[in-house]
């Protein structure tokens, strides 16, 4: 009998393909998206760590960026396959710019392009770990979808990735109306960022807001929540009993 | 002398053993010597014409053990080396589980439970709904259970454990009552729940928010399955727990009084039942004072059947009733006056 732990259990099919070109796991990872529609378009949330395992290695990552003129992609997951994404995606826009048509890829189409790549690579069985976040606006057209390293996708009024499902989506699905406001949008946002902050372990306190509308992208600089930690309930919960923790 | 702990694997080897324990006389004050033993083992091998039975045999000899000293043991019955939980079905039931047998599904509580402290008290918060895998067993149970008149505890996880660990401890928690002629204080019974859970390793799977308030005030803590607990002002349990910490996380503030923390708690366990698969159904909420407790059942119900028939539900008539006659029992029992019928 051979009981040497064979790693290779489901690549028995492709035959001398190893499996150093695949993403097994995931090593640096970003942590949840959190996105909405608004009165002029698509706001989007994410903070800025890449962490590694345990470790919080980078605290400088940019996890949104604009697609072409009319899209805004949030990512969290591998780090390094959310680049191999953007380059995939440029290669896109650059095509349908050589064109020159007049007509530009918007949100509707880009979501579908990754949808399609997530799912094939998936077949594979060499997914893009990540789990994307679309946004955008065309023609007066709002859109906001989501699709994850298996190719599961959808659109909805707003969206998140990871532990923001668990976290943002009960509060957004209880405070989000159509026509928010963009101050409105924001301190719903902020109010799910304070949340994941305090509540998922691999967040970080420097947050980006990126906006999308008709005019176009515009993603703030890098800010921090104010968080309150001076409950006088939490200063010394054992008072009363004691010997517990 | 361990003659008990042969293996036994045949009705031949119990034979053998049988005739080891006739030999063994209880009234003379002396143990089988291993070669007398021996001597009767070989006997039966040698008296067996199967060969089977000889191998058998020799497994049998292989696991006698000799102890050297000599000592009056009289017990015939097994009993583990040391004393506690045994773990010998869980080798077996791993083994079970590897060939594709496994075990029924508990009934859980797949559940939202939440407490808070405010101004005067505890509020505890939890939903209703228990299912059994993926279908609903039970659409409206109690998960908030009586501990003591101002202790109250709401239980997550396996339904069984749940019930049977506050059941057990409440009725600890009233012999202490008896004994000490006061009342109960909440960390005495957060002492007793979570040595029985550390005892039991995590396997007894009880998630628990227990909230009362007694002579030192109000307190909430919250014990984990494998023993842990937590002393805190607001706290939320099951798989909900999340959907219910967001709301608690963005909505909490000092000094709440009793009506925002109802809605508070109310909120958060609607926020539980309406983003978690496995919670479900109406809200419960047990308000526990210095005053008293007031133990609201199916407070809110946000979820009420909606389509139903004003009319009711008619059953078709399926048989005639020709004759209705009703005809008493006879009394066969006397009743006796006075007298109680337990004293002799």
């Amino acid at each position: 009998m051979n009981f040497m732990a064979s790693k290779q259990p489901e690549n028995s099919l492709l035959g001398p393909e190893s499996d150093s070109q695949r993403t097994l796991y995931p090593y640096v990872t970003g942590t949840s998206v959190v996105a909405l529609k608004y009165k002029d378009g698509i706001l989007m949330a994410a903070d800025m760590g890449g962490s590694y395992g345990s470790t919080l290695r980078y605290k400088n990552v940019e996890r949104m960026k604009a697609i072409g003129k009319h899209s805004l992609l949030g990512a969290s997951g591998e780090i390094s396959d959310f680049q191999e994404i953007l380059r995939y995606l440029d290669e896109l826009i650059l095509y349908d710019n050589m064109w020159d048509d007049g007509n530009s890829l918007g949100p509707k189409e880009v979501h579908n392009y990754l949808t399609r790549v997530m799912y094939n690579r998936r077949n594979k069985f060499n997914p893009l770990w990540n789990s994307l976040v679309l946004g955008g606006i065309k023609n007066g057209q709002k859109y906001l979808g989501t699709v994850s390293m298996i190719g599961v996708n959808f659109e909805d009024n707003h969206v998140a990735t990871g532990f923001g499902n668990h976290l943002a989506r009960p509060i957004l699905r209880q405070e989000w109306h159509e026509n928010l406001s963009f101050e409105d949008g924001v301190r719903l946002l902020e109010k799910c960022m304070r949340v994941l902050l305090y509540r998922d372990r691999s967040a970080i306190n420097k947050l980006q807001i990126a906006k999308i509308t008709e005019e176009g992208m515009t993603i703030s600089q890098p800010y921090s929540l104010k968080t309150y930690w001076e409950f006088s309930a939490f200063e010394n919960p054992t008072q009363g009993a004691v010997g517990s923790w | 002398m361990a003659v008990e702990q042969a293996n036994l694997c045949t009705p031949q080897d119990a034979a053998v053993v049988r005739t080891l324990r006739v030999f063994r006389d209880p009234h003379v004050d002396r143990e089988l010597e291993p070669a007398t033993v021996l001597i009767i083992i070989t006997k039966h091998v040698m008296s067996s014409p199967s060969l089977n039975f000889q191998t058998q045999i020799s497994g049998l000899i292989l696991s006698l053990s000799f102890s050297g000293q000599r000592n009056m043991s009289n017990s015939v019955i097994e009993v583990p080396p040391k004393g506690g939980f045994s773990f010998d079905l869980c080798k077996r039931n791993e083994m079970l589980a590897k060939k594709g047998v496994n075990p029924p599904s508990f009934r859980k509580t797949g559940t939202t439970i939440v407490g808070l402290v405010f101004q005067d008290g505890v509020i505890l918060g939890a939903d209703t709904r228990a299912t059994e895998g993926p279908i609903v067993c039970d659409k409206n149970c109690e998960k908030i259970h009586y501990m003591a008149p101002n202790i109250y505890c709401c239980g997550a996880g396996t339904a069984a454990d749940t019930e049977a660990v506050t059941d057990m401890v409440s009725s600890q928690l009233q012999l202490h009552r008896y004994h000490t002629g006061r009342e109960s204080r909440v960390v005495t019974a957060l002492t007793l729940l979570k040595r029985h859970l550390f005892n039991y390793q995590g396997h007894v799977s009880a998630a628990l928010v227990l909230g009362g308030v007694d002579v030192t005030g109000p307190h909430l803590h919250t014990i984990y399955p494998h023993g842990s607990t937590d002393t805190l002002p607001f706290a939320t349990m099951g798989s909900g727990s999340l959907a219910a910490m967001a709301v608690f996380e963005s909505k909490y503030k000092e000094g709440l009084t009793r009506n925002e923390g109802i809605e508070l708690v109310t909120e958060a366990i609607c926020s539980g039942i309406f983003n978690d698969l496995g919670s479900g159904s109406n809200v419960d909420v047990c308000v526990i004072t210095k005053g008293g407790k007031e133990y609201l059942r199916n407070h809110l119900q946000p979820n009420p059947r909606t389509y139903t028939n004003s009319k009711g539900y008619s059953f078709p008539k399926k048989t005639e009733v020709l004759l209705t006659k009703i005809i008493p029992l006879k009394e066969k029992v006397e009743i006796i006056e006075g007298g109680d019928a337990m004293e002799e």
